[in-house]
């Protein structure tokens, strides 16, 4: 198998910092996919950015070793001649397109590419059949769930046939449906004898698609061989829903509540919660969780129905970035009232109090909001998709401190796989606009 | 009320015309609406701004159907009603000379003239107006503009989130703006590696592409001769 990415002795350092990457090693061939895994901060966006001279030329950063790309050096001048064979799905795949209606920007891309309108058309006319995005051609990019947003951009970084594509966290926000679409698109690749490399923590779900599956820690790639390719769903059923026993305060009561926002319809929704329940809310992207938590929140009204909430209340975000208001840790903990619990909340983890929250990595962020709103003053806390992003290991950590708790606790969920870390939880299950309970997680 | 004004403003599933036809039928709109604000209030000229009001929602619904189009109605309504009620305050409480008619019929037009906005954006493909401003030598803001079109859901979507943290929270509404700041930076910096590495493109309209809805050009242009020239007629002649 020829091999269209070699890399070796690849280390990389921001303006000021330390290597992130300490001599990296890694080759793939064609049709072959490498699975690189590693939690966040690990250095796989870095890794990204150095192979594809963004970290040099737009981060200034120190790049040392040898990156080929089809048998060329990669250096900034030779950038220019390689850009089209390997082509990058980022983590946002959003921000890779221009227009927002998908066909305009697949076609002016196509343009850049082949200079010629015919070709141009030619090559989306391809990737769509490839892709099956035909129907989503007509499409504003708002309107696309997130696994038709992935395979749009999928389907545009093959528009120059690149030797190589990488696709940066592809399943970061997927449903089941999303997850199985970029599994399909992964398929296609590599039967179209394309070298794909995937970062990815979220990787169970890949790994039988993985020719070779690589540990990025410490600043080096090491291959797993010893990878527990146990699905995370495997051990979880749902039996139905036992009686509780004990009278207690109900804190949360939806009275046939309905709400229309956009293309979205939430129709005769009703759910009760009491102190102390846990609940998840499983529903597919796009299915209406952020707006039934919104209605919770009292930040939309229902049109019709009644939403009673008798008790304070925290929202924590899908994007747990958009939680922080204040300067500093200790001063977001004093917001919600859980400045008292201030020495307990880091022990064990040697962070500075004084650290503006927006430094924190993403999984040290949602750990201390998940903390924070657990010492808070809220009775109900609302944790909008928290696993997403997170090792499994920050998973069944927060899953435990989230079973722990006294406190009431409803958390959205869009993926099956984020049910294992809410054993004991209500499932009620949000499709179609009506909320059905479904039993207790076990 | 965010979402709901992002969309009106937005390409909508659009029309299978020219561009020419489609622009020549918002200019008609904007002709009609100022040769009626020229008029003073008459029954003529309240048949005149039924007719562009018949015009305009007829084409929204075409092109973006139906809940867009009350969605268009409720968020301009609810503008235009805010400031028509201050007008009447003023009428009443300073005695305004200005008529309780005139101020009605002005905030018919100026309802008219939002529509007519609305109309220009939502049957007007991004890319065409991208091209548009390239025609005008308005290259660099044409490429601006498309790039805000394309992401402005995504900070509206995240603003909507950090309101719904800060009330929770009780904190200071304006302490929103830290996260929003950084988050924006942030997507700004997502953006600008994929501008790298896919380029920004030239806008390829596609005059022939096929939409939803079939309507040839001659059918749009006789609506576009047909909504000014009987404005004038009711307006002047008659």
């Amino acid at each position: 198998m020829s091999k269209v990415l070699r890399v070796k002795g690849l280390r990389v350092r921001y303006p000021g910092g330390d290597w992130v990457l300490k001599g990296l090693d890694l080759e793939v061939g064609k049709g072959e996919v490498a699975l690189i895994v590693g939690g966040t901060g690990s250095g796989k966006t870095t890794f990204v950015r150095a192979i594809t001279c963004v970290a040099s030329k737009l981060y200034h950063a120190d790049v040392e070793g040898v990156v080929e790309i089809g048998g060329v050096k990669l250096t900034d001048e030779s950038w220019e001649y390689v850009k089209d064979r390997i082509k990058v799905v980022p983590q946002n795949p959003r921000a890779a397109l221009v227009y927002p209606v998908v066909y305009e920007d697949l076609v002016s891309y196509a343009h850049q590419v082949y200079k010629s309108k015919s070709l141009a058309e030619k090559a989306i006319s391809n990737v769509s059949k490839v892709f099956k995005i035909s129907h989503l051609l007509d499409r504003h990019v708002d309107q696309l769930s997130g696994g038709e947003l992935r395979r749009v951009s999928i389907a545009k970084s093959m528009i120059s046939s690149p030797d190589i594509v990488v696709l940066d966290e592809p399943l970061m926000w997927l449903d089941d449906n999303g997850v199985r679409e970029v599994r399909s698109a992964i398929e296609i690749l590599k039967l179209y004898d394309v070298a794909v490399v995937v970062l990815e923590h979220r990787f169970k779900r890949l790994l039988d698609l993985a020719d070779k599956v690589l540990l990025l820690k410490d600043g080096v790639l090491n291959r797993m061989d010893d990878v527990n390719t146990g699905e995370d769903r495997a051990g979880v059923s749902i039996t139905p829903e036992k009686p509780t026993a004990g009278e207690r305060d109900v804190l949360l009561e939806l009275r046939d509540v309905s709400l229309h926002v956009g293309s979205l319809s939430l129709n005769r929704i009703s759910l009760k919660v009491k102190r102390g329940d846990k609940v998840v809310v499983y529903g597919l992207n796009g299915s209406g969780k952020t707006t039934l938590f919104k209605l919770i929140a009292g930040v939309l009204k229902p049109e019709k129905g009644k939403v009673v909430r008798r008790a304070e209340t925290l929202y924590i975000p899908q994007v747990p970035y958009l939680y922080f208001t204040e300067g500093s840790l200790s001063e977001e903990a004093r917001a919600v009232g859980a400045g008292h619990a201030l020495p307990g909340l880091y022990s064990g983890r040697a962070l500075s109090l004084d650290r503006s929250p927006f430094t924190l990595s993403w999984g040290e962020a949602v750990r201390f909001i998940v903390e924070l709103s657990l010492s808070s003053r809220h009775e109900l806390l609302l944790l909008d998709e928290p696993f997403s992003g997170l090792t499994y290991q920050d998973r069944e950590e927060i899953g435990r401190r989230l079973a722990e708790t006294s406190k009431t606790i409803i958390v959205a969920a869009s993926s099956t796989e984020h049910l294992v870390y809410l054993k004991g939880f209500r499932l009620v299950e949000l499709r179609d606009g009506t909320l059905t309970e479904r039993g207790v997680v076990g | 009320m965010l979402r709901s004004f992002s969309e009106i403003l937005r390409y909508g599933k659009g029309l299978e015309a020219s561009l020419a036809s489609r622009v020549v039928m918002t200019m008609s709109l904007f002709v009609t609406i100022v040769l009626a604000s020229l008029s003073q209030p008459k029954p003529s000229s309240w048949l005149v701004a039924a007719l562009v009001a018949v015009v305009e929602l007829s084409i929204l619904k075409v092109a973006s159907g139906v809940r867009t189009l009350l969605r268009a109605v409720a968020v301009i309504g609810l503008f235009v009603t805010i400031s028509l009620v201050m007008r009447l305050v003023g009428i009443f409480l300073f005695h305004n000379p200005v008529s309780v008619e005139s101020t009605l019929y002005s905030t018919v037009l100026l309802v008219e003239a939002f529509l007519a906005i609305s109309v220009f954006l939502q049957t007007v493909r991004p890319g065409e107006l991208v091209w548009l401003a390239d025609k005008v030598g308005l290259k660099r803001a044409g490429r601006m503009l498309a790039l805000v079109m394309t992401h402005i859901g995504s900070i509206v979507s995240a603003y909507s989130e950090v309101l719904v943290v800060v009330r929770l929270k009780k904190t200071r509404t304006v302490l929103a703006l830290r996260p929003l700041l950084l988050y924006t930076v942030e997507y700004g910096i997502q953006v600008n590696e994929a501008v790298y590495l896919y380029g920004l493109p030239d806008p390829v309209p596609d005059w022939e592409r096929t939409g939803v809805k079939r309507i040839h050009d001659l059918p749009v242009f006789l609506v576009s001769l047909i909504t000014p020239l009987t404005g004038f007629l009711l307006l002047y002649l008659l």
